[in-house]
């Protein structure tokens, strides 16, 4: 569940710092999107690459 | 000379008459800011789930869900009553149990990976098949997800009137289970903005 990575490794790292995840779930892009508007946080860059989907999110709060 | 007395003694009695009315204000203001602060800090969303159920299609849902809404930062509470606390059991105990009590332990599970699908097991090849699809989708195994439900904050509730019927003790549950009845359910489930039955 990459989701519940990002949450708990967001928890972890200061204000303003970057997070960059890869994922290969299929949901991802909608998941990580609903999660940005629900929580806040920064959506700086979102890619995919065949089945890889790279997702960096930056810590508002 | 007389007006400059009656002037101060005008101004006195005003100062007076306008901190008395101004006392009134500051009281209210100072009792609106208080309740303000409250509104704001205001309990987080919260998500109730029931889980009667311990088929891996019931099961596993209600743990993906709880997750999901904990990394949202919701407040999550699952209730496991009937075949759903299996997936909080940690082993069996047969000692100090009456015959019935002792039978139903037998067929009951021992812990969460004894889970099987609803439909299509198969004699358990279906299960099988099934738990290697999600391997290799890397979803976690039901016992990944609850352990990952409790480091993200999920409360986890066994129903006490559901051990006491099957003879559960609280010895053959997890450690981090908290142990109650509907009245909890009910308390937990009247604050939630999402009830979800499994």
């Amino acid at each position: 569940m990459p989701i519940v990575k990002i949450a708990k490794t967001i928890r972890t790292i200061e204000v303003s710092e970057q997070i960059e995840v890869l994922a290969t779930d299929p949901a991802f892009k909608a998941d990580v999107e609903a999660w940005i508007r629900k929580t806040g946080h920064l959506l700086i860059s979102y890619t995919e690459e065949g089945r890889n989907r790279i997702a960096i999110i930056e810590k508002t709060k | 000379m007389e007006d400059q007395k009656l002037k101060e003694y005008i101004d006195a009695l005003v100062e007076e008459k306008v901190n008395e009315k101004t006392l009134a204000f500051q009281n209210q203001l100072e009792n609106i800011q208080q309740q303000l602060s409250t509104v704001q800090v205001r309990e987080n969303e919260k998500i109730t789930m029931l889980v009667t159920s311990f088929e891996l299609d019931k099961v596993i849902p209600a743990f993906i869900i709880a997750n999901g809404a904990a990394s949202f930062g919701m407040d999550v509470t699952l209730f496991f009553t009937l075949w759903g606390i299996n997936a909080l059991k940690e082993k069996s105990i047969y000692k100090g149990k009456n015959i019935k009590e002792k039978m139903i332990t037998m067929m009951l599970p021992s812990n969460p990976k004894s889970t099987t699908i609803s439909r299509l097991n198969m004699m358990g090849v279906g299960t099988s098949m099934m738990k290697m699809m999600m391997k290799e989708n890397n979803i976690e195994t039901l016992p990944d997800l609850i352990d990952l439900s409790i480091d993200m904050g999920a409360k986890l509730i066994a129903c006490q009137m559901t051990m006491g019927m099957m003879g559960i003790t609280t010895d053959e549950i997890r450690k981090d289970v908290d142990f109650g009845g509907v009245a909890l359910y009910i308390e937990e489930a009247s604050e939630s903005n999402i009830t979800l039955t499994f």
